[in-house]
């Protein structure tokens, strides 16, 4: 075990939660535990909220607060949060950590930042958020293997093949979450009966209508899976997505690799 | 011949040459007795071997008639070493042979034993006598052989004593002793006692004994002959307090002292090492110098073990009484082994305070209790200060005015996200509000100017009213006169989602 990994297999066992220390704002869905949190010794609170693998964090945004590349109110902004994603389903954001000093003022998230380029995160303040929701579900896309595996609480809970982007049009490779789960009009078409939408974006699409998001759905061409037939979703077979969709809650992180 | 006698008359007897007188005609007759001589001997074995023949052992003896053969016998006194024996004829009849006390030589008589090769009718001390008459009453009868054989043990005197007591101690306790005194020589001892160099009040007579026969002697051999008798003794002293540079850890010498049969002293020592704990915790606080009236404000404790003895982490209790809620642990450094705070470790807490209006300085105390493995307890205890200054706006106000200290304000907005219920509640909490006012995509819906039971200045929305898509609810806040702001605009945005059939806009 590396020592980075060590020290955060300790800290995960140190249940901080935010609530009780400063700056609570807001009651969050769940309890704290698994919060991992370290105070600086200007009295800020740094916690950790999600981990992408057992224990993430999610929130819906409260309002259109700029997401900024810094705790502050003047550092540069990268964007704007979104209450609605490209379906027209509440938008949802993936928490990385959070950061509480003296006064209310002082309290930012980090999240991830659905968009192009991918991978980027940013902070807003602790407010602009909703509720915090937790999950401990994680999904990694082997696009060697051409499969899906879905752990809850490291444990492996599902695994299907899959198909994903062709090489010229490839699903990227990153960090991701659901972002949106729902069922797909019209049933059996090619995006099959259910699909969970991430906050990936195809590189190479950028001028595909609604920016080219990359999901998860059902397929009518069952034949091409496994394998590389898409423009960058991931594709499995209808009885595999019916599943995935029940075990896969929204804010799931992913990670393709 | 034994003995001659002549005539019948007036018989003359002796052992001859006999000297009768015969007259003429007289017939004389005389008898001419011839006793068988008996053979006695008498020989030494020392334990153990002697074979230098360093010591010799004197005798008595009521034996000879007439002088040995080596001269050994002359004057019925004689000496034999280890494994010697002289050997004389005797008339029959009785004789003894006695030796001398070997004590002064360091040696015991332990056993004396004679064999006759006819009417066994000889006696020889043994028991309790043996060791004070040492005497072989013989009745050597005629041409019998009688063999005696003395035996003669080295005296040793040796004691030995065994410490036991406390392992750990913590300055303050009363440390016990027990030492176990036996005798792994030959000898009974007394006059035994035992000292302590750091325990002084070692009890005088034993506490009680193992094995003991009860004679007031130590004895090599007790009731049960194979085992040596054990007594036992006890001592207890108080630990002074910590002095610096003490030792540890302690370790104790017990001395046994005792005199054995020969009066010779003997004695034997033994050392119990006890080590002194000292549970101890540092206590460090920190955070802001200074905030803001009204904020709250985070401190990090740390707890490092500075002692010498680890507590159970459900034992290491740290607590702030102005904090809200009890201190966290946010961090172990590293340790190794969490589940205990071990010496050299600090493990980091961090705590909140809510400071209040108007307040001028924080002023609380950390607290640490840490219950060690064997149940002692250490304490220590931290403070760090936070001077508290108005909030900017209303220090300008104050100082241009010299009004009372202006109370904060402070407003939040909160309400459903993601997909809006049939009716959203959204509502304005905070401090000194006395006005609020919401619009729903800019179109004036309340005014709020009193607050319900919980505190909130609440607007009600109904889904069915709005179209399928966001919208945004502001609320215009107003405060109270004199408080540190005005006014204070809040916007969250409802969505009224769209049924959750959709055509993706997938890449496909």
């Amino acid at each position: 075990m590396t020592l980075r990994r060590r020290i955060t297999a300790c800290a995960v066992a140190v249940a901080a939660t935010l609530a009780s220390l400063a700056g609570a704002g807001g009651a969050s869905a769940s309890a704290d535990a698994g919060a991992v949190a370290a105070a600086t010794a200007d009295g800020v609170v740094v916690t950790r909220l999600s981990d992408e693998a057992r224990l993430s964090r999610w929130a819906y945004p409260a309002r259109e607060a700029l997401v900024r590349t810094a705790p502050s109110d003047q550092a540069r902004v990268i964007d704007r949060l979104r209450i609605l994603t490209e379906d027209r389903l509440p938008e949802t954001y993936l928490l990385l950590s959070r950061r509480v000093g003296a006064g209310e003022e002082n309290d930012w998230v980090r999240l991830r930042v659905p968009g192009r380029p991918n991978g980027r995160t940013g902070w807003v303040p602790r407010d602009a958020l909703g509720l915090f929701h937790r999950v401990s579900t994680a999904i990694t896309v082997d696009r060697q293997r051409l499969r899906v595996t879905v752990r809850r609480r490291g444990r492996i809970v599902f695994r299907a093949p899959v198909g994903i982007g062709t090489p010229s049009t490839p699903t990227p490779a990153g960090r991701f979450w659901i972002r949106e789960k729902f069922r797909v009009a019209g049933g059996g078409g090619v995006y099959g009966p259910r699909a969970l939408g991430t906050a990936a974006y195809a590189p190479g699409l950028t001028d595909w209508p609604s920016g080219g998001v990359i999901g998860f759905h059902g397929t009518n061409q069952p034949g091409l899976i496994p394998g590389r037939p898409s423009h960058g979703c991931i594709r499995l077979r209808n009885q595999d997505i019916a599943r995935f969709y029940r075990l896969v809650p929204v804010g799931t992180p992913v990670r393709t690799r | 011949m034994s003995s001659i006698a002549c005539g019948d008359d007036a018989p003359v007897a002796g052992r001859g040459p006999l000297e009768v007188r015969v007259g003429d005609g007289d017939e004389l007759t005389c008898t001419i007795t011839n006793t068988r001589r008996a053979r006695i001997t008498v020989r030494t074995v020392t334990q153990p071997d002697d074979p230098g023949k360093v010591t010799s052992f004197g005798f008595t003896s009521g034996l000879p008639e007439t002088p040995g053969p080596i001269g050994i016998l002359l004057g019925g006194l004689f000496s034999l070493a280890d494994g010697d024996s002289v050997s004389t004829s005797v008339a029959p009849g009785e004789r003894s042979v006695t030796e001398n006390n070997p004590m002064p030589l360091g040696y015991k008589l332990i056993g004396l034993s004679c064999t006759e090769d006819k009417a066994q009718n000889s006696t020889v001390s043994s028991g309790a006598a043996l060791s004070t008459d040492r005497n072989a009453a013989l009745v050597a009868d005629p041409g019998e052989s009688i063999v005696c054989t003395f035996t003669n043990r080295k005296v040793v005197g040796q004691a030995v004593v065994v410490k036991a007591g406390d392992t750990f101690a913590y300055h303050g306790d009363s440390a016990s002793y027990t030492f176990g005194v036996s005798n792994t020589g030959n000898s009974s001892l007394h006059d035994v006692q035992v000292s302590d160099d750091k325990c002084p009040n070692v009890s005088p007579a034993p506490t009680s004994r193992q094995n003991d026969n009860g004679d007031a002697l130590l004895d090599p051999a007790g009731v049960d002959e194979t085992k040596p008798e054990v007594w036992i003794y006890t001592c207890s002293y108080t630990i002074a307090a910590h002095a610096g540079g003490e030792t540890n850890p302690v370790v104790n010498t017990a001395t046994v002292t005792g005199v054995d049969e020969l009066d010779r002293p003997v004695g034997d020592t033994d050392q119990h090492t006890t080590t002194l704990l000292h549970p101890a915790i540092a206590l460090t606080k920190t955070g802001p110098a200074t905030a803001t009236a009204g904020s709250r404000v985070v401190y990090t404790i740390s707890a490092k073990n500075t002692g010498d003895v680890a507590f159970a982490a459900p034992l290491v209790v740290v607590t702030d009484a102005r904090c809200e809620a009890p201190p966290l642990l946010i961090g172990t450094g590293g340790d190794g082994s969490p589940g205990t705070l071990d010496p050299g470790d600090t493990w980091q807490y961090a705590c909140a305070v809510q400071s209040a209006a108007g307040e001028s300085v924080i002023h609380n105390v950390a607290l640490v209790d840490g219950t060690d493995i064997h149940g002692h307890h250490a304490t220590a205890q931290a403070t760090a200060d936070t001077l508290l200054a108005a909030p900017r706006q209303a220090v300008a106000a104050n100082v241009a005015s010299g009004d009372p200290v202006v109370a904060p304000a402070s407003a939040k907005l909160r309400g459903p996200t993601g997909c809006m219920p049939r009716t959203a509640k959204v509502s304005v909490t905070g401090k000194r509000i006395s006005q609020v006012t919401f619009t729903v995509d800019g179109r004036s819906k309340k005014i709020v100017k009193q607050a319900d039971s919980a505190g909130r200045f609440g607007l009600s929305v109904s889904r069915a009213k709005l179209r399928t898509g966001t919208h945004r609810v502001r609320a215009r806040v107003l405060f109270l006169a004199g408080s540190s702001a005005t006014g204070k605009t809040l916007v969250m945005s409802l969505n009224k989602c769209r049924p959750a059939v959709v055509k993706p806009a997938f890449t496909g």
